[in-house]
């Protein structure tokens, strides 16, 4: 996986160019979301998280280190934030996830099983323990080498390998069925 | 290769990655494991399908509505990275050491060093700009006198932590920059630092700091040894090799410091002969950290006040930007914090023999430092003299404070280096014996004569904000400490109103100098009125 060079729109963030801050929220917006979604199950929470490290972001711009990409540090800072909320006050119930996925084009059958089987992925992740499913999550849906992972989870990279092993091994047990139909 | 070996493989793996050969070969082999690669592949591909639900666009729309609403709309600007741990905090807890900062801090206001466009130190970058070696060898110098100063474990850890952070950013920086051959002998320093110094000391740390500060501690470390092998990964496999020593040592400190254990078998012994100043400088700040005696650590600060000394001249010479009278004002500080700070602190004023002669040596070494800068400001160029007499008036000041230190411990007369040109020669041979008066060497300045206020109130008139609030801090914290010490014994009954009083008088002189520097310095001090303490006034003070 090439990772996208976003040196020179950091660069000129940092100056306090909005607009090439505005292609980096355009760049990782959806992706922070999306992985932020998967660790918090509340939609609004994750917008609000996603909103909050690109303030974050923008605000601490400076003191962004030249060894660590964009992406990493972005996401680190979101880490953290999911980890402050959860620390906060608890008694929120957690909102069920979407039901109305979204589905390709397909014959009603067919959308009938893709929505079933997308229910019991996200039903299995929900399962997976937090910090199993933030490093499968960012090893298998953004791609990062797993030094990455270990850069944003603050762990070491051997615990990255392990964690990432280890939910996909969960993963397997709890959906053999479902990709045993996939299979056919 | 067995399915087990072969599973673990595929687990770790992507599944569109190269798998090794062994691997490839047993997938041939075996369905099952054939089996596991392809659920996987199904699975993960799963998983990057997963569709996202549509976002609300008011929360992207929020984000640029709070940037445009905060303060950033001023232009961002850099700022030093932060603190590695705030341990002074603890410290600062007694009422009258408050009154000393707090007093220090409205005389060096008034000074303007608060206003003044000179940042209180040199800013990091700006050395780093200057030339990565000379700053890091300013900041190690500064390190040490911080140092020589503090023989608590907490405060230790917090500078070496300090000093390790500096050298391996200078590591890193040379290994980006490409001019890596130092780099070996910046992971060895570094490694010395975290075993010998980190580790021994946070044993030592008092029981109801140790979780929190260890912890902290093995955070950074393990943090050091992820950022430098991601450093490493990135480089040539010869820059590898260099970098491993430090990221080895990273993590086998952090270890030590986790689990509570010291470094197996002692410290290894010094190497006689010619070493690299940064070595010097690391070498000498460990052997502060681990002395407790405070004439010997005087000793040690002064052996490096003369260490540096050739190094200002040479600096000086170079036209570096400030950085000889920068590495001249640590000189300074090694003499106030290290030498001058220790010695009070000797037990006693009748000194044994080898008492006697161990500060005979401090002496020697601080005469060998002035000497080397008095012999070179007369063949200097025009610019680097400049330089030098800015560093030979600051070391001077220093010097003043030393004598006077010493002549309370040993009963000599010395006559302080200042006062130039007035008399010849100097005793510089052989343990000084009794009453024997003895004195530094001149060093070339302004002709002027009066005691060390005047002299102080002099210089501060001539040099920039930044150099006066160095050397102020340690004449005003002098002055202030015994004033209060003073009070203090004399009135056990009411703290605060000590403190009070104090303030009151700090205020006054602060405006007094305010509108003649000179002033107050030379003026003794005039003790406050002395309010009476009743329980009433007292609950509103505090």
């Amino acid at each position: 996986v090439i990772e996208p060079d976003d040196s020179e729109w950091v660069r000129k963030a940092r100056a306090g160019d909005r607009a090439a801050f505005a292609a980096l929220v355009d760049r990782y917006w959806d992706r922070l979301r999306r992985w932020l979604l998967s660790l918090t199950e509340r939609e609004h929470l994750a917008e609000d998280l996603t909103q909050e490290a690109f303030f974050r972001a923008w605000t601490a711009l400076p003191r962004l280190q030249a060894e660590i990409t964009f992406r990493v540090w972005l996401f680190r800072i979101a880490k953290n934030l999911f980890l402050d909320q959860r620390r906060g006050p608890r008694g929120v119930e957690p909102e069920a996830l979407p039901r109305e996925v979204g589905g390709k084009d397909a014959g009603p059958l067919s959308e009938l099983l893709d929505r079933e089987g997308q229910e019991k992925l996200q039903g299995a992740l929900a399962q997976l323990p937090a910090h199993y499913r933030a490093a499968y999550l960012l090893w298998t849906g953004e791609e990062l080498p797993y030094f990455q992972i270990a850069q944003i989870l603050e762990i070491s990279e051997e615990t990255a390998r392990w964690r990432v092993c280890k939910a996909r091994q969960f993963l397997l047990r709890r959906l053999r069925s479902y990709l045993d139909v996939q299979k056919s | 290769m067995k399915c087990r070996e072969a599973q673990s493989w595929l687990l770790t793996l992507r599944t569109d990655q190269s798998l090794p050969g062994a691997v490839q070969q047993h997938l041939g082999l075996c369905a099952r494991c054939r089996e596991l690669s392809a659920r996987l592949t199904r699975l993960d591909e799963s998983v990057r399908q997963l569709p996202l639900p549509p976002g609300n666009p008011a929360a992207r729309a929020g984000l640029w509505d709070r940037i445009e609403d905060s303060t950033l709309r001023q232009p961002i600007r850099p700022r030093r990275p932060s603190r590695w741990l705030l341990w002074r905090q603890a410290a600062l807890t007694v009422a009258a050491a408050a009154a000393i900062l707090f007093a220090i801090g409205v005389l060096v206001g008034a000074l303007g060093w608060f206003t003044s466009p000179d940042p209180p130190q040199l800013a990091k970058q700006e050395l780093d700009a200057a030339g990565g070696e000379t700053a890091l060898v300013v900041r190690l110098a500064k390190y040490d006198a911080q140092l020589g100063k503090t023989t608590e474990v907490a405060q230790q850890l917090d500078v070496l932590g300090h000093v390790a952070g500096d050298l391996k950013d200078e590591a890193l920086r040379r290994v980006r920059q490409g001019t890596a051959t130092d780099v070996p002998l910046l992971s060895e320093l570094y490694g010395q630092v975290v075993r010998e110094g980190i580790a021994r000391r946070a044993v030592l740390l008092p029981q109801e700091k140790k979780p929190a500060l260890t912890t902290t501690l093995v955070k950074q470390l393990r943090d050091t040894a992820t950022e430098v092998r991601t450093l490493a990964r990135q480089s040539l496999p010869v820059v590898q090799d260099m970098l491993q020593p430090l990221t080895r040592a990273a993590r086998e400190a952090a270890n030590l410091v986790e689990s509570g254990r010291t470094p197996a078998g002692a410290a290894p012994p010094d190497v006689p002969g010619p070493r690299p100043l940064v070595a010097t400088l690391v070498r000498q700040g460990l052997r502060l950290s681990a002395e407790t005696d405070p004439v010997r650590r005087a000793d040690l600060c002064s052996e490096l006040a003369s260490v540096l000394a050739p190094n200002v001249v040479l600096l000086s010479e170079s036209g570096t930007s400030g950085q000889a009278s920068e590495l001249g004002t640590c000189m300074t500080e090694l003499l106030n914090q290290g030498v001058a700070e220790n010695l009070k602190h000797v037990q006693g004023n009748n000194l044994t023999a080898e008492r006697q002669a161990e500060m005979e040596r401090v002496r020697r070494h601080l005469t060998e430092a002035a000497d080397v800068l008095k012999r070179n400001l007369s063949r200097a160029s025009p610019e680097a003299k400049v330089e030098l007499q800015t560093a030979i008036d600051a070391f001077g000041l220093g010097l003043d404070r030393v004598a006077e230190k010493i002549k309370d411990k040993t009963g000599e007369h010395p006559t302080p280096s200042p006062r130039r040109g007035t008399e010849k020669g100097d005793d510089t041979n052989g343990p000084s014996s009794g009453k024997q008066s003895f004195r530094f060497p001149d060093l070339p300045s302004e002709k002027h004569s009066g005691n060390g206020r005047e002299r102080l109130a002099l210089w501060t008139a001539r040099h920039s904000h930044r150099s006066r609030a160095t050397t102020l801090k340690w004449w005003v914290g002098d002055w202030l400490e015994d004033y209060v010490t003073t009070r203090l014994t004399a009135v056990k009954a009411s703290h605060h109103f000590r403190v009070v009083g104090l303030v009151g008088w700090v205020e006054r002189s602060a405006t007094h100098l305010a509108s003649n520097q000179g002033g107050l310095l030379c003026a003794p001090p005039t003790l406050p009125p002395r309010p009476r303490p009743t329980i009433a006034n007292r609950s509103n003070i505090f």
